[in-house]
C-alpha cells in the first residue's frame, strides 16, 4: 500500500467521484442537498472524463425524479450500471419504480443526501425522514457517516450490490455530511477496480433485455401466483449482510479502513450503549472516549447496514453487559410505537431473549434527535447516557428541543464541551456573497495541503435567497477530525460585516482569551466606542484579543475593488496561529498565483501587493479596562410589533430559534402573514435617495423595486403640517389637483442597494450631469432622518385603490403592495411580477406557490413577505410541492367554485331572514371594478352581520362559506423548472379544464433555487448545471403550447422591457374567465449579470426576438379578431448582442469558442424560425385558429 | 359625492385588439385638442391657456392671453353666465372649475397694476366705424384695433359699455371696472364718442372715411304687454328703470312693487328697486321655475334677498294698488294657459320685463338689408349685413343675448372686417375635435372643492349698490386655476415620456414639449393610453411598402 492520497472536499464531492467512476448512465434531477453530486456528474461527463471502463458515462437530466427513478429502471433493464442522486421529496418520487427495481433484484445504488421530508413546512435540511419513508420497497439501506465513510460506503454498495442484486440506498446526512468539507484519503481507479467484479458486471449486463435472447419482466400477476413470486426473494436479503461484511473485509485488505455492518465502539464491558446511524455517530464515539475517561461504562453502535438489519451481526457487535440500550432515530413516524432503527433493534433483542441465544433483555429507550439537521452535540449524548442510568427513564424521548407539550425532551448541560486544546478552531459571520465562505473554502484547501495537517469546515446558510448570514465553522488539527457539530468554543471569530457587531451572540461561541477579527470602517482607535455594551462587555470577560481591518478600503485602495475576500483571509492567516506566519503568507500567495495564473503576471502581482497591503492595515485593537457605552444593540424587532412577532418571530430573528420549545410553533404549520415588515435587514450601505424636484411621478422605480422599499402616496397637502422637517413631497404633477402633495418614500431599513430604481429613473437633472431622480447614496449619514420620515409616511392613508386609474404603470405606484421585503437576491428578477400580483389582486388573492425561489422568498421563516392591507385583507398563500402546483391551485379554485354556488343556495334559502333584496343584489353584483368589489363587501358583511343573529340553522352554515360571495383570483406560482419540467404534465391539464386560473411562471430558464440547473426552459447554448457544455436543445416554447388548447389566455412578459405590457396581461388574466397562462421573463444571478443591468437585458432579450412579447386572447377569436396579438416588433438586434453579455453564455465562449459559436449560430437560427412562426401567426385573421374548445 | 360617470378601475375590455403586431401598425402624435370649456366660449377665450398660466402664477401672461380674446376679463368675470363651467369635463368628477372667478380676479389685478394693452400693430391705413359702445362694439373696436386698423366708436349714450351700463345693476358689476376697463380701451387708441347717434351709417362712413362699418346697437327698447291700466297705475319698463338707475337717475317708485317677468332682467330690475328703497318686491311670472329664462343663480340671490317670486300667473288688470293676476297652469309642451281662477296682489308700481326690441331705424333703408319680424338684423356668418362692408352683431342680430355672445361678436365680426378689408373672405379654421370626459385618463379621482367666491350677506346688500360678490384672492385664484384638467393640451407632465418603453420620446426642454422617435416607436400606444389630457393620437401608419423579405439579424 503507497501513501494514501489525501484530499479536501466535500461529502457529495466524495461519493459522485466513486458513483460517476462506477456507472455508465446517471439519471439525474436537481434537489437541495443531493445536487452537486449530479453536478458534478455532469461537468465531469462534459470534460470527457471516462469511467472505471473508459467510457464516459451518460449522465441525462430528467425532468422530475420521477423521470429519472423511471430513467434508471429503464437503462437497468438494458443492461447499464445506473445510478442516480436524491433527497427527501425527490427520493418519494422514486417510490413506485424502487419497487420495481428491487422486485426484479437489479443491482444499482442510489445515492441519498438524507433529508427532511415536508410535513407541516418545507424543509430543505438533514435528517433520516427520506430514507425511513422508502423502508419497504427492498432496497438495503446503507448508512455513512462522515465524509471518508461517504466514499467508501459508495464502493462498498456498489460492489456488494452486483453481488447480492439486491438494490442500495446508499445515505449519508444532508448538510452535516454533504456539504462538510474535510480531509479524507481518495479512493483511486485501482480501489474500485480491486473491489467490483468485472465478472458480475457481465453478469448484471447479461441480465439484459435482449431481442437476441428474449424474455420478458414486468407482467400482470393474478392471485395464484403474486404471493409467491413475492417470496421469491428471500434468500437474496438473507445473503446480504455476508456479501455487504464480505466487501467490507475486502476494502479493509485494499484502504486499511475497517468497516463493519455494525460498529462497536467503547468500553467492552459497556453497560451503557447507544445505537446510531449516519453522522451522528462521530459524536457519540467521541462521547463515550469522554466518558470512559471518567469511569463511565459506556459504548456506542453506529449501524451501517440498516436493512436488511442483521440480527445476528448486531448481536455480536451488542456487548453481554448492556443495561441499558438507547436507540436514536433521526426521523419521526407520528402514531407509532418508535421509530424504525428502534423497533429494529427491540425486536432483535426481544426475540434473541425469546430464543434463548440472549440471556437477558435490557432496557431499551427510543429517543428522536437531529430532525431537519438541529444540532446534535456532545452535550446531548451526555444527557442521554444519563438518562439511561436513570431508574425511571422517559422510554421515548427526544433531544436538542425543548418539548414543553408532550414533555418528551431530555435536559442538556449546553456548556459540556469536549474539543481537544490542540484542534485550531475559527468561526466566522458573513454575508451571503460577500466572499467569505469562498475564502474560507479557499483556507481549508490551503491548509489541508499540509500533510501534518486535517481540516474542516461547515457551513452555516439562513435559507434566505441572499443577503442571508453566513456562518463559517473551520477546524484544523494534527488528526482526523471527526466532529459533526458545530464550534462552540472558537479560538478565533471573524466578523467580516461590522453590522454583525449588534448581533447578540457575536461572540458567544469565542473561548476566552480568543482573538475577535472585526471588519470596520472606524479607525482602530475609535473602533471600541462603536460598539454596543453586551460586546463590550463580553470582549472585556472573555479577555479577548480584537483586531481591526478596513477592508472596503483596502480592497479599494490595493486595486482589488470591492472584493474583500483575498483581505479577510490574509488576517485570519495572519492572526490565527493555525501556520506560522510567515508561512501561512507564502501559501496564500502560492494560492494566488495557481488561482490567478491565467488572468495574467498583472493580476498575480496586484493580488500579492493587496496581500502585503492588507498587513500593514491591520490593526490590534486596544482594549479599555471597562465597557465605555450604555448602548444596547436594537432590538431583533421593534416593540409595536405584534405579539406573535415580538414572542416567537423575534427569536428566530435574532439566531436563537432553537430555544423555541415546542409549545411555541403552530401545531398545523399554519404561520401568520406580514411578518418581513418587522426584521429590518438593512443589507446595503447605500440607498435610493429621492429628488422631488426632478421627480416625474411616472412610478417605474416602484414598479421594478424587487423588495417593494419604495412606496408613492399622494395627500392632503394640509398633513404636511405634522410632518418632520424637511420631508421631501411635490405637487402632483397631474394637472386638477392643486390640494394634493405626492411624497415618494425609500424604505430604507430593508433596501438591498439594487440599483434597479435608479436604472429606469427617466427623470434626469439638466445641471447635474449623471443626477436622477433617485440616486444611491451611503445610507449612514442619513439612515435616522430616513426613519423618522417613513414613520410619518406611513400615517399618510393609503390611496384608495377604487379611485386610481392604475391600467397604467404610473398608477400602480398608489396600490399597496401585499407583498413587501422578500428574503429575495438583490435585483430579483421575479419578485416585481409578484408585487404586481400583490397589489392588483392581493385582496382576494389565493396563491398556490410552487417549490421554488418564489416559496423560499416567499415562505421561509422566520418572517414572510406577504402581507395585508390595513382592512386586514391580503392574499393567502401555500406551497404544496414542486411537482403538483398547478393542481393544487386548481382544487384551491374547484373549492372556491363549488362553494360559491353553496354560499348562492344557502343565500338563497335564508332570503326571507337575511332580506330578499339584499340577497337578491348580492347574487346578481357584477364585480369587475374595485368599487363593485367594495360594495359587495360590504353586502356580504351586512349579510354576514344579520346571520350571526340568527337561529336558523342553515345561518351557520352560510357563515361559514359567505366569504367566497366576493369573487376570488387564483394564481398558480411557480418557476420554470416547475412549469416546463417538474410540473408541466399537471400544467398542462389544468390549463386544458377550462376553469378560472390564473397561471404566473416566473421564468429564470433555470432552476434558480436549487443553484442553477437546466430546465427545459433554458436556453440553447447557455451554460447552466447539468447543462455544463451549453445547451444543446433550443427552450421549449410553452406559449404555443398553451395557445393549441384555443381557450388558454396565453401572455410572455418582460416588465423591463414593457412594463406596461406586463401589466395590461396581468389584467387581462385575471378578467379572462378561464385559465390563463403568463410567462414572465425573470433576469437572475444564474444569468451571470450584475443585477443592475437585468432590466437593459430584458430590453435586449426582447428586441434580439429572443422573448418575443406577445397574447394570445382567446375572446378576441370568438369575435371574429385575430387572438395572437405580437406585442413586441421584428428582431433589431443580433441575438448575440443580448447573449454575449450574460457569464452563462460567455463561459461557453471562453471555455470552448469552437462550439459556443456553433452554439450561437444556431440559436440564432432558432429566433429567425420561430418569430417567423409568430408572425405568421400575427398576421393571420381570426378564423385560423382553432375553436376555443370551452366555447 | 358625485357619481363618477368613469370608473378608473374598469377592467381591461378582453374584447379589444392591442399590441404592436410585426411592423408597427399605428404610430402616436402629439396634437392638442380643443377643450370643451374653449369650445363652450361664446368669446372663445383660451381659457385653458390662461389658466394653465394663472395655476402657475403667471398672471400678467394669463391676463394677456385672455385679452387676446376679451378685452373685457373683469367685466367678464362678474356678468359673464359662463357657459364654459357648464361644460367643464371637472364636473364628471366635482364640480367646474370656478372659471369666471379666476377671470375676474385676473381682470382686477390688471386693473390694479394698470396692465396696458398692447398697440404694437403696424398700422393698416383703414378706417372702420363702430357704432355702439357696448361690449360687442368695444370687442370689435379692439380686435380691429389690434389687426392695425384706426377704430372709431359712436354712441349714442352719455357714457360707454352700453348694456353694461344701463342694464346690469351696479351690485353686479361695480361701475368703476366696468370704466376701467373701457378707459384702457380707450388709451389703446380707440377713439370713443359719446351723445353722437348715427342716423345715417352710409352719410358717417362718408364723411368720416370709414372704410367699413360694425353696427352694434343692442335691443334697447322694452316690450310692452298688451294689459289694461287703470288711472294712476304706475307702469315702467325695466330697460328704462335700470338705465335710470344706471344714469344715477332713479325714478320714483312705490313701496310694493311688482316686476313683471321671468327673465334675467326681471331679477335685476327686482334687486334694483329693494336697493332703492321698495319695502317689497315681488315678481310675476306665468310659467314656473323650471321654463323660467333666468339663470337659476339668479333667481336663488333674488330669492335671498327677500324677493317674492308668483309663479304661475298672468297680469290680468293694473291698478294703482293691486295686481289682478289669472293663475295659469303649464300644458304639456310647457306653454302657460289660463285657468280663469282669478287673484289680487298689492302693489304700487309694476316694472314690465318682458324683453328688449331693437331700434333698427337707421338700417332700415340700406339696400339690401334683410330685417326680421322681431327687429333683428340678418348677418351671414362672417356678420355681414346684406349691404357690403356694413356688419353687424350683438343683441341686434339673431342669436342669445348675452354679454359674451356680443364680445364673442364683435371678435368674429373683427376678423371678418379685417379680412373684407384686405379684399377677402375670412374662413374659420376646420374645429378641432372636443376632448370630452370620457377621453381624458386623468389618474385618480380626487375631489377638489371648488373655491367660492365670498358673498356679501343679503342683510347688507339692501343698503345699497355695494358688489355682492367678492373675488378670489390670489392664492384662491392660483388654486382655482389649478383645478383645470388641461383637457386636451399638453402640459408637460413627462407621463408619456416616462411611459414609453422603448424611449422613444424626447424630451426638448420646458416649454418646447416632446419629439417622437419614430426610429425607435414601436407605436405600442402606451404613451397615447396615459396621456391624463388627451394631448396625443393614434394615427395609423402610412402605408408603406412592404419589404419583398424580411430582414432579420
Amino acid at each position: 500500500m503507497n501513501a494514501p492520497l489525501m484530499a479536501v472536499l466535500d461529502g457529495n464531492e466524495a461519493v459522485a467521484r466513486v458513483a460517476y467512476q462506477l456507472n455508465e448512465v446517471c439519471a439525474i434531477y436537481p434537489i437541495t442537498p443531493s445536487s452537486s453530486m449530479a453536478e458534478l456528474a455532469d461537468q465531469w461527463a462534459t470534460e470527457g472524463r471516462p469511467n472505471l471502463w473508459g467510457r464516459v458515462p451518460i449522465v441525462a437530466e430528467m425532468q422530475s425524479e420521477g423521470g429519472a427513478a423511471g430513467t434508471v429502471h429503464g437503462a437497468l433493464q438494458a443492461g447499464a450500471l445506473t445510478t442516480t442522486f436524491t433527497a427527501s421529496q425527490g427520493l418519494l418520487l422514486m417510490l413506485p419504480n424502487m419497487y420495481k427495481i428491487a422486485g426484479e433484484l437489479t443491482a444499482t445504488v442510489f445515492h441519498v443526501a438524507a433529508r427532511a421530508i415536508a410535513a407541516q413546512g418545507l424543509c430543505i435540511f438533514g435528517d433520516h425522514g427520506d430514507v425511513a419513508a422508502v423502508r419497504p420497497t427492498g432496497f438495503a439501506q446503507l448508512a455513512s457517516g462522515g465524509v471518508q465513510e461517504a466514499q467508501d460506503m459508495a464502493l462498498i454498495a456498489q460492489a456488494a450490490t452486483l453481488a447480492a442484486r439486491v438494490p442500495f440506498l446508499h445515505f449519508f446526512d444532508g448538510f452535516r455530511t454533504s456539504h462538510e468539507i474535510n480531509k479524507i484519503e481518495l479512493l483511486q481507479p485501482s480501489h474500485l477496480r480491486a473491489l467490483v467484479d468485472d465478472a458480475l458486471v457481465r453478469a448484471h449486463r447479461a441480465r439484459a433485455l435482449n431481442p437476441d435472447q428474449p424474455s420478458m419482466r414486468g407482467t400482470a400477476q393474478n392471485p395464484d401466483v403474486y404471493f409467491q413470486g413475492r417470496e421469491t426473494v428471500n434468500p437474496y436479503y438473507a445473503a446480504l449482510p455476508g456479501i455487504v461484511s464480505d466487501t467490507m473485509q475486502r476494502f479493509a485488505q485494499l484502504t486499511g479502513r475497517r468497516y463493519a455492518l455494525f460498529d462497536y465502539h467503547g468500553h467492552p464491558d459497556a453497560k451503557q450503549v447507544i445505537v446510531v446511524m449516519g453522522s451522528a455517530a462521530d459524536t457519540v464515539a467521541a462521547t463515550v472516549d469522554w466518558l470512559n475517561a471518567r469511569d463511565g461504562r459506556c459504548g456506542v453502535i453506529q449501524v451501517r447496514l440498516a436493512l436488511p438489519f442483521s440480527a445476528p451481526h448486531f448481536l455480536a457487535a451488542l456487548p453481554q453487559s448492556v443495561q441499558s440500550i438507547a436507540v436514536l432515530d433521526r426521523c419521526k413516524e407520528p402514531g407509532a410505537q418508535g421509530e424504525p432503527l428502534y423497533r429494529d433493534v427491540l425486536i432483535c433483542l426481544s426475540e434473541a431473549v425469546a430464543a434463548g441465544t440472549r440471556e437477558r433483555m435490557p432496557r431499551v429507550l427510543g429517543g428522536r434527535y437531529g430532525l431537519g439537521s438541529k444540532e446534535f452535540t456532545p452535550a446531548m449524548v451526555r444527557a442521554i447516557f444519563a438518562e439511561l442510568h436513570v431508574a425511571q427513564p422517559r422510554r421515548h424521548f427526544t433531544v436538542g428541543i425543548r418539548d414543553d407539550v408532550a414533555q418528551t425532551s431530555l435536559p442538556v448541560d449546553e456548556n459540556f464541551d469536549l474539543e481537544a486544546p490542540d484542534v485550531v478552531r475559527a468561526v466566522f459571520f458573513g454575508l451571503g456573497a460577500d466572499g467569505t465562505v469562498g475564502a474560507n473554502k479557499n483556507s481549508i484547501k490551503i491548509i489541508g495541503e499540509d500533510p501534518a495537517l486535517h481540516a474542516q469546515a461547515y457551513f452555516v446558510y439562513d435559507s434566505k435567497k441572499s443577503g442571508s448570514q453566513t456562518e463559517s465553522h473551520l477546524r484544523f488539527g494534527p488528526r482526523p477530525i471527526r466532529a459533526p457539530y458545530l464550534i462552540r468554543q472558537a479560538g478565533f471569530i471573524g466578523c467580516h460585516q461590522f453590522a454583525f457587531c449588534e448581533r447578540p451572540d457575536l461572540t458567544a461561541r469565542a473561548a476566552p482569551g480568543a482573538t475577535l477579527l472585526i471588519n470596520s470602517p472606524h479607525a482602530p482607535d475609535q473602533l471600541w466606542d462603536e460598539l454596543p455594551r453586551h460586546l463590550q462587555a463580553d470582549i472585556l470577560a472573555k479577555r479577548l484579543r480584537v483586531y481591526t481591518i478596513d477592508a472596503a478600503r483596502v480592497a479599494t485602495e490595493s486595486g482589488m475593488g470591492r472584493r474583500v475576500n483575498t483581505i479577510m483571509q490574509t488576517c485570519f492567516f495572519a492572526l490565527s496561529g493555525v501556520l506560522p506566519r510567515e508561512a501561512a503568507i507564502a501559501r496564500i500567495k502560492d494560492g494566488i498565483a495557481h488561482s490567478y495564473a491565467k488572468k495574467g503576471e498583472a493580476v498575480v502581482k496586484r493580488n500579492y501587493a493587496a496581500v502585503d497591503y492588507t498587513l500593514e492595515h491591520l490593526f490590534e485593537v486596544p482594549l479599555p479596562a471597562a465597557v465605555s457605552t450604555q448602548r444596547e444593540a436594537a432590538p431583533a424587532v421593534p416593540p409595536n410589533a405584534p405579539p406573535f412577532v415580538q414572542k416567537i418571530s423575534a427569536i428566530m430573528i435574532a439566531g436563537r430559534g432553537d430555544e423555541l420549545p415546542v409549545s411555541a410553533i403552530p401545531a398545523d404549520g399554519t404561520w401568520p402573514t406580514g411578518t418581513s415588515v418587522w426584521e429590518k435587514r438593512n443589507l446595503s450601505d447605500s440607498v435610493p435617495v429621492w429628488e422631488p424636484e426632478l421627480c416625474i411621478q411616472c412610478g417605474r422605480c416602484a414598479f421594478v423595486c424587487p423588495h417593494s422599499v419604495i412606496r408613492a402616496r399622494f395627500y392632503e397637502a394640509g398633513r404636511l403640517f405634522q410632518a418632520p422637517p424637511e420631508f421631501p413631497s411635490a405637487p402632483l404633477s397631474a394637472r386638477g389637483f392643486p390640494d394634493l402633495r405626492y411624497t415618494l418614500q425609500v424604505y430604507a431599513d430593508d433596501c438591498t442597494g439594487c440599483g434597479l430604481c435608479v436604472t429606469t429613473c427617466p427623470a434626469r437633472s439638466l445641471r447635474k450631469a449623471g443626477v436622477r431622480a433617485l440616486n444611491m447614496r451611503p445610507k449612514a449619514p442619513l439612515i435616522q432622518k430616513a426613519r423618522a420620515e417613513r414613520e410619518f409616511f406611513e400615517t399618510l392613508p393609503v390611496n384608495d385603490r377604487s379611485r386610481v386609474d392604475f391600467s397604467s404603470v404610473r398608477g400602480t405606484q398608489f396600490l399597496q403592495p401585499l407583498f413587501e421585503f422578500p428574503g429575495a437576491c438583490s435585483g430579483c428578477g421575479e419578485t416585481p411580477y409578484l408585487k404586481l400580483l400583490s397589489q392588483l389582486f392581493g385582496d382576494r388573492l389565493l396563491v398556490a406557490n410552487a417549490t421554488g425561489c418564489s416559496s423560499i422568498y416567499g415562505g421561509n421563516l422566520p418572517t414572510t413577505p406577504w402581507t395585508t392591507n390595513h382592512e386586514g385583507r391580503g392574499p393567502a398563500w401555500s406551497n404544496s410541492l414542486f411537482e403538483d402546483n398547478a393542481e393544487f391551485g386548481y382544487g384551491f379554485r374547484l373549492a372556491a367554485d363549488h362553494q360559491l354556488g353553496l354560499s348562492r343556495q344557502l343565500a338563497e334559502q335564508l332570503a326571507g331572514e337575511l332580506g330578499a333584496e339584499l340577497v337578491r343584489e348580492t347574487l346578481a353584483a357584477p364585480q369587475q371594478t374595485e368599487s363593485e368589489l367594495r360594495t359587495q363587501r360590504a353586502r356580504v358583511a351586512q349579510l354576514k352581520c344579520t346571520a350571526r343573529a340568527s337561529q336558523n340553522a342553515l345561518a351557520a352554515d352560510f357563515l361559514a362559506v359567505a366569504d367566497q360571495l366576493v369573487r376570488r383570483s387564483v394564481w398558480l406560482v411557480g418557476g420554470d423548472g416547475w412549469a416546463y419540467d417538474i410540473g408541466s404534465a399537471g400544467l398542462d391539464h389544468v390549463l386544458a379544464s377550462g376553469r378560472d386560473v390564473n397561471v404566473l411562471v416566473l421564468d429564470t430558464e433555470v432552476y434558480s433555487n436549487t443553484g442553477g440547473q437546466a430546465s427545459k426552459s433554458t436556453p440553447l447554448g447557455a451554460v447552466a448545471k447539468f447543462a455544463a457544455g451549453g445547451k444543446p436543445l433550443a427552450k421549449k416554447d410553452l406559449a404555443l403550447q398553451a395557445i393549441a388548447y384555443g381557450n388558454v389566455y396565453v401572455a410572455r412578459v418582460a416588465f423591463g422591457a414593457n412594463p406596461q405590457q406586463a401589466l395590461l396581461a396581468m389584467r387581462e388574466a385575471e378578467a379572462y374567465p378561464g385559465p390563463s397562462l403568463i410567462l414572465c421573463y425573470s433576469h437572475c444571478i444564474a444569468h451571470g449579470i450584475d443585477m443592475k443591468d437585468g432590466l437593459e437585458q430584458q430590453q435586449l432579450a426582447v428586441k434580439s426576438g429572443h422573448w418575443p412579447l406577445m397574447r394570445f386572447n382567446p375572446w378576441l377569436r370568438k369575435r371574429g379578431m385575430n387572438p395572437f396579438a405580437l406585442d413586441s416588433l421584428r428582431p433589431s438586434v443580433p441575438l448575440k448582442d443580448y447573449l454575449y453579455r450574460e457569464l452563462r453564455y460567455t463561459m461557453l465562449a471562453r471555455s470552448n469558442p469552437t462550439s459556443a459559436a456553433r452554439m450561437l449560430a444556431a440559436a440564432q437560427e432558432v429566433v429567425n424560425q420561430k418569430w417567423g412562426v409568430y408572425e405568421q401567426m400575427a398576421t393571420r385573421d381570426g378564423s385560423q385558429f382553432s375553436p376555443d374548445a370551452a366555447s | 359625492m358625485v357619481t363618477h360617470a368613469k370608473d378608473k378601475t374598469v377592467p381591461p375590455d378582453l374584447a379589444v385588439w392591442h399590441g404592436t403586431g410585426p411592423v408597427r401598425s399605428r404610430r402616436p402624435i402629439y396634437r392638442n385638442q380643443l377643450p370643451p370649456c374653449n369650445h363652450a366660449c361664446p368669446a372663445g377665450e383660451n381659457i385653458q391657456a390662461w389658466l394653465a398660466d394663472a395655476q402657475a402664477g403667471r398672471y400678467e401672461a394669463a391676463w394677456r392671453t385672455l385679452v387676446r380674446d376679451n378685452p373685457l376679463p373683469a367685466v367678464h368675470g362678474r356678468v359673464c353666465y359662463h357657459p364654459c363651467e357648464s361644460a367643464c369635463n371637472r364636473t364628471s368628477v366635482d364640480s367646474a372649475v370656478s372659471i369666471h372667478a379666476v377671470e375676474r380676479f385676473l381682470g382686477d389685478l390688471a386693473i390694479a397694476q394698470g396692465w396696458q394693452l398692447p398697440q404694437d400693430a403696424a398700422p393698416s391705413g383703414k378706417k372702420v366705424l363702430v357704432v355702439g359702445a357696448g361690449p360687442s362694439g368695444l370687442s370689435c373696436a379692439w380686435q380691429l384695433k389690434r389687426r392695425g386698423h384706426e377704430v372709431e366708436i359712436r354712441d349714442a349714450g352719455p357714457l360707454a359699455g352700453g348694456m353694461l351700463h344701463f342694464g346690469i345693476p351696479a351690485y353686479r358689476l361695480p361701475r368703476d371696472v366696468l370704466q376701467a376697463e373701457i378707459h384702457r380701451l380707450e388709451q389703446a387708441g380707440i377713439n370713443i364718442v359719446l351723445n353722437q347717434k348715427v342716423e345715417d351709417v352710409l352719410a358717417d362712413m362718408r364723411h368720416g372715411g370709414f372704410n367699413a362699418a360694425f353696427i352694434a346697437i343692442g335691443a334697447h327698447i322694452s316690450r310692452r304687454a298688451d294689459i289694461p291700466a287703470r288711472d294712476c297705475a304706475r307702469v315702467l319698463d325695466a330697460v328704462s328703470f335700470l338705465r335710470d338707475v344706471g344714469l344715477a337717475a332713479p325714478p320714483q317708485i312705490g313701496r310694493r312693487v311688482a316686476i313683471y317677468g321671468g327673465g334675467n332682467t326681471a331679477m335685476d330690475a327686482a334687486r334694483t328697486a329693494r336697493r332703492l328703497g321698495a319695502e317689497e318686491a315681488l315678481i310675476i311670472y306665468r310659467r314656473d321655475r323650471e321654463h323660467m329664462p333666468a339663470h337659476a343663480f339668479e333667481a336663488d340671490e333674488a330669492l335671498a334677498e327677500g324677493i317674492k317670486i308668483h309663479w304661475l300667473r298672468s297680469i290680468r288688470d293694473i291698478a294703482a294698488d293691486s295686481l289682478q293676476v289669472e293663475v295659469m297652469q303649464l300644458d304639456a309642451e310647457g306653454r302657460a294657459q289660463p285657468t280663469g281662477r282669478i287673484e289680487n296682489l298689492a302693489a304700487d308700481t309694476l316694472i314690465l320685463a318682458l324683453g328688449q326690441d331693437i331700434d333698427s331705424a337707421l338700417l332700415q333703408h340700406l339696400p339690401g338689408m334683410r330685417i326680421k319680424a322681431d327687429g333683428t338684423v340678418e348677418v351671414d356668418a362672417n356678420m355681414m349685413t346684406g349691404y357690403p362692408g356694413i356688419f353687424a352683431g350683438g343683441d341686434m342680430v339673431p342669436s342669445e343675448r348675452t354679454v359674451t355672445v356680443a364680445v364673442g361678436h364683435g371678435k368674429h365680426a373683427a376678423r371678418c372686417i379685417d379680412a373684407w378689408l384686405a379684399g377677402a373672405r375670412y374662413e374659420r379654421a376646420p374645429a378641432r375635435d372636443t376632448v370630452g370626459a370620457e377621453r381624458l385618463h386623468v389618474w385618480y379621482l380626487a375631489e377638489t372643492a371648488r373655491t367660492r367666491e365670498h358673498l356679501l350677506d343679503p342683510t347688507h346688500r339692501m343698503h345699497g349698490f355695494a358688489e355682492i360678490v367678492a373675488s378670489l384672492n390670489a392664492d384662491e385664484a392660483r388654486f382655482e386655476a389649478g383645478r383645470c384638467f388641461s383637457c386636451g393640451n399638453c402640459f408637460e407632465c413627462d407621463g408619456c415620456y416616462a411611459a414609453c418603453p422603448e424611449g422613444a420620446i424626447q424630451k426638448l426642454g420646458p416649454g418646447r414639449r416632446y419629439d417622437i422617435d419614430y426610429a425607435r416607436c414601436t407605436g405600442c400606444a402606451a404613451c397615447y393610453e396615459q396621456c391624463p389630457c388627451h394631448a396625443i393620437e393614434m394615427e395609423a401608419e402610412p402605408v408603406a411598402a412592404e419589404p419583398a423579405t424580411r430582414e432579420l439579424p
